[in-house]
């Protein structure tokens, strides 16, 4: 239990060695500590509601915090406090006194090797887990989800269990809740291709029957993201399903661009 | 017709060569826009053949009940009970119109022939008492006396005929299969927490061209030809069956009224 479970109350705590970029100099929304390099690392979720990373042969003890609301002391599960704690070999010095899961960034070169993490499977607590996420977590353009790295780390170690559970998601909230489709579509679109590869592009063109221009936007981001030239026609037909305006020419755009890839 | 109390799905198929058409985002934003009226939407799905599991294409409706598979050698089009009875399933003559314009579109998108076709209903005959039941097995066998003394429970039942029909001014020789197995299954019901045991017979009806020829040779006018006249030879076949099982149980319940 090193210092953070200790200091998590106080309201400035500074902690060197520690691996969360922060975004705006503000506050953040993991803690970690580090003594050792990361090596052979198992992730467990504990009941307790919190993150545990332990080293197996060392001294090495993580523990995540994030908090789902400012101010409240929920603490919370996610695995990818582990992804954040991998990708960086930096220190930092943050502070800790406000947590918002929205309001994080992680690096995108994140670990290489997932093999050296035992993740646990696609079970029941991890399924309501990722729909909470895509449900109350908002979408913010430029700021990761924190959806998205439990769909890789998922599509990575289980991929026909996850897009099925995916698919489920998105035509079960399509009517009701888009947003959660919505959601589903931006995390996917969000991975690289390499890691969603065609299934990821099968699920996205499940919005093709939808009215909802909101998830016109997603099937273009998405294709915009993967710089997929084969979508283009795609595009293409989504301009002639939706009246949005600045959505078109949002369309437009993206195929311009594509067509310019060599 | 056949006294179906389930019915679990009508199946159309077109033999062709699908090889090249592999799960690729050219090839599926192709599939997803050829069959955007139908909202059939492109999955992949795993097809085994002689050669391994492969990868291919499927087309799905959103709801699952239809289901366009493009596999290597043939595409197959089927609708599935998506209920307890199979109320979704409806006239033979129903679905191969739906069928037709699926296969046709296909068949024009990648200029493919098709070298046969075939038609397939499969469905259970589940509220027969046992003295039915037992009285089926000694109308379809002729079995030695063991078995006439100790009624069997389990069965299988298969006759194919070779017959040539016409569609469309063509001649074909054509596989006309009618399987019957007594089978004790389960069905669950929606919202029941357990299952029900149902002594059923389970029966499929299927009429498809020879294989022999494996030239392709028709065209999407011959595929639509071919499913159009498809639907009352099924038919026709069903009538056939039920009143060779059911005629006296037939004659009974008309009697009755």
């Amino acid at each position: 239990m090193r210092g953070l479970n200790a200091t998590i109350d106080k309201e400035v705590e500074s902690i060197p060695g520690s691996i969360l970029r922060n975004r705006t100099g503000s506050q953040n929304n993991f803690l970690f500590f580090r003594e050792n390099e990361l090596a052979e690392y198992t992730y467990r979720p504990l009941k307790s509601n919190f993150t545990a990373l332990e080293h197996t042969t060392n001294t090495l003890t993580v523990w995540g915090f994030p908090q789902v609301k400012s101010g409240t002391t929920e603490r919370k599960n996610y695995p990818y406090a582990l992804d954040t704690l991998i990708q960086s070999s930096q220190s930092f010095t943050f502070q800790v006194s406000d947590f918002d899961v929205t309001n994080y960034q992680w690096s995108l070169n994140r670990l290489q090797d997932l093999s050296l993490v035992e993740y646990t499977k696609l079970k029941d607590d991890d399924k309501n887990e990722l729909l909470k996420l895509l449900d109350e977590v908002p979408i913010e353009d430029g700021y990761p989800h924190p959806a998205e790295i439990y769909i890789e780390h998922f599509i990575k170690t289980q991929p026909s269990k996850t897009y099925e559970y995916l698919t489920n998601i998105f035509n079960k909230n399509l009517g009701e809740n888009p947003h959660i489709s919505y959601a589903v579509l931006r995390c996917l679109g969000r991975l690289q291709w390499r890691v969603v590869k065609i299934e990821g592009y099968e699920l996205i063109l499940k919005g093709l029957l939808s009215s909802n221009t909101d998830i016109y936007e997603a099937i273009t981001r998405a294709i915009e993201s993967w710089k997929l030239k084969d979508g283009i026609e795609i595009l293409r037909f989504l301009i002639t399903k939706s009246d949005d305006y600045w959505l078109n020419e949002y369309i437009k755009m993206v195929i311009e661009d594509l067509r310019a890839l060599s | 017709m056949l006294p179906f109390n389930v019915k679990l799905s009508q199946i159309a198929s077109v033999g062709v060569n699908g090889l090249g058409i592999e799960p690729t985002a050219k090839m599926i934003s192709d599939l997803a826009l050829l069959y955007e009226k139908e909202e059939l939407l492109p999955t992949i799905a795993k097809e085994q053949t002689p050669s391994g599991i492969r990868s291919r294409i499927a087309l799905v409706s959103s709801d699952s009940q239809y289901r366009l598979l493009l596999g290597v050698d043939s595409f197959l089009f089927t609708l599935n009970a998506i209920d307890y009875s199979g109320s979704n399933i409806n006239e033979t003559g129903e679905f191969t119109e739906k069928a037709i314009p699926v296969f046709t579109k296909i068949l024009q998108h990648f200029d493919l022939k098709a070298n046969r076709m075939g038609i397939v209903t499969e469905g259970v005959i589940s509220e027969l008492a046992g003295e039915q039941l037992e009285g089926l097995s000694e109308k379809l066998f002729n079995a030695p006396a063991f078995f006439k003394t100790l009624h069997p429970f389990e069965w299988d039942w298969r006759l194919v005929s070779l017959l040539d029909r016409e569609f469309g001014g063509k001649t074909e020789p054509t596989n006309n299969i009618v399987i019957l197995k007594r089978r004790k299954i389960q069905l669950q019901r929606n919202g029941e927490t357990q299952p029900d045991q149902l002594d059923s017979i389970l029966v499929n009806l299927d009429i498809n061209i020879n294989p022999d020829n494996t030239m392709p040779r028709f065209s999407y006018e011959d595929v639509e030809k071919y499913f159009s006249t498809a639907a009352k030879w099924i038919d026709t076949l069903s009538n056939e069956m039920n009143d060779f099982l059911f005629a006296d149980k037939n004659k009974l319940e008309q009697a009755g009224e």
